[in-house]
């Protein structure tokens, strides 16, 4: 196996991972709360809308990234009078890795954080904790196991995300290929050693997270007994 | 602190609507009933658990709810300890962590506790680890450490078996007594809130249809078919090798002797078919209980009963009518009660004031 | 005291975040050049060669259909070089306003041939009429409607008069290469592609060079385009591909240099 023509592409791909779940840690999870707890009016809507990259095609999304952060965009250098430097960057990767696996994260939270039994949040706060305190010292410990379960699944899918990624960072090798867009591009030139590499990989490192994250699951529901 | 307990509320619940009112000053309610006529949803509209609540609730002059007013209070405010029936100790901590939870820095509180209910053994345990009687010695014991104002206990009696309860009745005496609050307690068991509370309750079908002292108020035939138990409560004078004296006021009762220390307060039981009656004193029998009484009060038919004045406490005995006519029993009379010693058990002592 | 580790990693990851973020805001010791497909191997050369001379400037290459870099290019002003396969899509990179430099014209040509899996018994054909037999249902091309190599080859079937009877045989690649993949995989049993394409191939064989005279015009062009480089840098690099050494590299590869037709 040739290292040079893999590693790029592998490193890159976990950065990428990594700084996707970092980005849509706080708000899945606080979203999945939201969804887990309250009942309020339109959350249909929003419901629906946070699982719209589960249905919708990654090139819709990506498509919609594009439009948004083209320089003559809403968000391009032209609007904001600055250049916001996300296509065909890395980060332009994180964006959309982060926008397709966001509904992921947040499905799996919600159910971690529904496990967690309403009655016991009431005993902390007639014990005196205030609603902070509730979160911090019963809801999270209890829902912990599952939360980082949500995290792994949306590292997961964030390591296999194509189409979104592919038309806002581009394809470029070294900068913004990752495992995924590089299976693709050594298909195009015919280089299927290259692909047979770069698939291993990625079922490698999909599995290793997958795993990981159902053993998270597990032992999320072995303890809020 | 005048630990002076007023509401009015009413609550929709399935199937019925509760529909309460009563305003108290005694240290112990207690709040008695079958399953499902609404004493736990009373317990949690107290602590501020449930919505829904409509009426004023008022506690040591503040007020937890006023409807009319849009006032109502969360929990965390009302200074509620909530024991609920299931005790809902926190899982993931042990169970020093789950006592210090509502008290974040009195280790002298948190000690106490721990002495007072016999819980020290327990403190680096597991909660998954505990026995019934342990989860509800621990989940007092939380509820006590955070300080609370009014205490709820749901049954606290009501997942252990019979001689396990009885363990738990000494800690919720001592607790009452060296902690202080006043608590409102729910049972099932009339036994136990005759023990421990001195003002009760009884709901059915989400109202209140009966309220006074225990001995009133949970009397034979009423609420109940089991062997009603008499609850008698007195000062050991004296103690023997293998018994003790409970002065009742004016009467003295052996009893046996069950860890009973001169001077406390004892809490004891008689079963009302475990007493005899004679119109002249016996000799020569085993019993070592043979008390003067006057009768009170005469209950004819199948379920014929008399109530005796023995010393200053009512006690309830059970026998047949055609023995009430061959002893020509009639009100104010007076009679000879036999109790052998091992008939009295001893429910808890309160430690010496 | 999981909960602990769990709050230093997720520390650990913000600042490797933060830190990733701003590690890109030194000197741009990099050139982006967004250059055609059919170039790739080329470019790989002259980059070699640039690395000999100038190790500590990185080229960055970004490979795609000229008509999709372009697009990028008037989306993003990524790019410090732009190569395209011709001269429509530097138009379109001309009309954005993000043209700093102008290379020459006619800077490199190249040749259309039609290919077929190594593994076909085809032999070398006398007439491009072949073409329009039955034994080859799909003809793969680059997207004849916006990339150069499908445009190129249907300007050339359309002179030929076969267009209209050929069009509907038509699998789209979305650039040459891709057209070469899908006959070295046999998933078209015919294609059409540049010259060098077929020469970097094994698995393709070519059974008709379309002459000069007969094809269309092919004229690549490349210029310097406003990006996140220095203007003289990118410059300097415009100048060394279109030196000599590099000459040698493209004509190396089969790219006809500085000639049209």
């Amino acid at each position: 196996m040739q290292w040079e023509s893999v590693a790029p592409a592998l490193v890159l791909t976990l950065q990428v991972a990594a700084c996707s779940t970092a980005l849509v840690a706080l708000p899945a999870l606080a979203l999945g709360r939201l969804l887990a707890r309250r009942e309020f009016r339109g959350r249909s809507l929003v419901e629906a809308l946070a699982a719209l990259p589960l249905y919708c095609p990654p090139t819709a999304f990506g498509f919609l990234l594009l439009r948004a952060f083209r320089r003559d965009g809403p968000l391009g250098e032209q609007a904001l009078g600055f250049d916001l430097d996300v296509l065909l960057t890395w980060r332009g990767a994180v964006l959309a890795s982060a926008l397709m696996s966001f509904p992921l994260v947040v499905r799996t939270a919600r159910v971690a954080f529904e496990n967690v039994p309403p009655r016991l949040e009431h005993m902390a706060a007639s014990l005196g904790a205030s609603r902070a305190q509730v979160l911090w010292r019963v809801t999270l410990p209890l829902a912990r196991n599952g939360l980082i379960a949500a995290l792994l699944i949306g590292f997961s899918r964030a390591l296999g995300e194509f189409g979104a990624t592919v038309i806002v960072a581009g394809n470029i090798p070294g900068r913004t290929q990752t495992l995924a867009t590089g299976i693709f591009d050594a298909l195009q030139v015919g280089d299927d050693a290259r692909a047979v590499q770069l698939a291993g990989w990625s079922a490698l490192l999909g599995f290793a997270a997958v795993w990981t994250s159902e053993w998270f699951l597990r032992r999320s529901r072995s303890a809020t007994s | 602190m005048s630990g002076a307990l007023e509401f009015r509320l009413t609550l929709p619940l399935a199937g019925f609507t509760l529909a309460l009112e009563h305003a108290t000053r005694s240290r112990a309610l207690g709040v008695f009933g079958a399953s499902g006529s609404g004493k736990s949803s009373l317990l949690e509209a107290l602590a501020g658990w449930r919505g829904g609540v409509r009426g004023r609730i008022q506690f040591d002059g503040a007020t937890w709810l006023d409807s009319e007013r849009g006032v109502a209070l969360d929990s965390a405010r009302r200074g509620v300890g909530y024991v609920p029936q299931d005790q809902l100790l926190f899982p993931h901590l042990g169970v020093e962590g789950n006592l210090r939870f509502g008290c974040a820095r009195d280790e002298g509180l948190v000690e106490r506790v721990l002495r007072v209910l016999e819980i020290e053994p327990l403190r680096t345990r597991d909660v998954a680890s505990l026995s019934g009687g342990e989860r509800q010695r621990v989940a007092l014991g939380r509820a006590l450490c955070a300080r609370p104002r009014l205490l709820l206990l749901d049954e606290p009696f009501g997942a252990l078996d019979r001689p396990l309860r009885r363990r738990i009745l000494p800690y919720l005496l001592r607790a009452q007594r060296e902690f202080g609050a006043p608590f409102v307690l729910v049972s099932h068991d009339p036994t136990e809130i005759a023990a421990v509370c001195d003002e009760v309750l009884v709901l059915r079908g989400g109202c209140v249809v009966a309220r006074g002292a225990p001995a009133q108020v949970l009397a034979p035939g009423g609420e109940l078919d089991e062997g009603f138990e008499n609850v008698l409560r007195g000062r050991v004078s004296a103690v023997g090798a293998a018994s003790a004296s409970v002065d009742l006021g004016g009467v003295v009762l052996e009893v046996p002797r069950a860890e009973l220390a001169p001077g406390e307060l004892a809490v004891v039981s008689v079963r009302a078919d475990d007493v005899l009656v004679a119109r002249a004193a016996p000799t020569g029998l085993s019993a070592r209980n043979v008390l003067p009484a006057r009768v009170d009060e005469l209950v004819r038919g199948p379920a014929a009963r008399l109530r005796v004045q023995l010393g200053a406490q009512p006690l309830w005995i059970e026998l047949t009518e055609a023995a009430i006519d061959e002893l020509e029993l009639t009100r104010g009379a007076a009679v000879f009660v036999v109790v052998k010693t091992r008939a009295c058990r001893v429910l808890a002592s309160a430690g010496a004031a | 005291m999981l909960e602990r580790f769990l709050r230093a990693a997720v520390a650990l990851c913000l600042s490797l975040f933060a830190l990733a973020c701003s590690s890109e805001k030194g000197p741009p010791a990099s050139v982006q050049v967004f250059a055609a497909a059919s170039l790739r191997d080329a470019c790989g050369d002259v980059a070699e060669l640039w690395r000999e001379r100038r190790p500590e400037v990185e080229l960055v290459f970004n490979f795609g259909s000229s008509a999709t870099l372009a697009q990028q290019i008037e989306a993003t002003r990524a790019a410090d070089l732009f190569l395209s396969a011709d001269t429509a899509q530097m138009e379109l990179v001309r009309k954005s306003g993000a043209i700093a430099l102008e290379g020459p014209a006619r800077w490199l040509s190249n040749q259309l041939v039609v290919v077929v899996p190594a593994s076909s018994s085809e032999v070398e054909w006398s007439a491009p009429s072949e073409l329009l037999h039955a034994r080859f249902p799909r003809l793969a091309l680059a997207n004849p409607a916006s990339v150069p190599a499908g445009k190129y080859a249907k300007a050339w079937l359309e002179a030929q008069g076969s267009w209209s009877a050929l069009e509907s045989r038509v699998v789209p690649g979305v650039d040459v290469r891709a057209a070469l993949a899908a006959v070295e995989n046999a998933a078209c049993e015919v294609g059409i592609v540049y010259s060098t394409d077929a020469a970097i191939s094994q698995r393709v064989r070519v059974v008709y060079r379309v002459p000069l005279e007969q094809g269309p015009r092919i004229e690549y062009a490349i210029a310097a385009t406003s990006g996140k480089a220095p203007a003289p840098l990118a410059r300097e690099v415009l100048e060394h591909f279109l030196s000599a050494p590099a000459r040698v590299c493209f004509a190396r590869r089969g790219f006809l240099v500085g000639e049209g037709h």
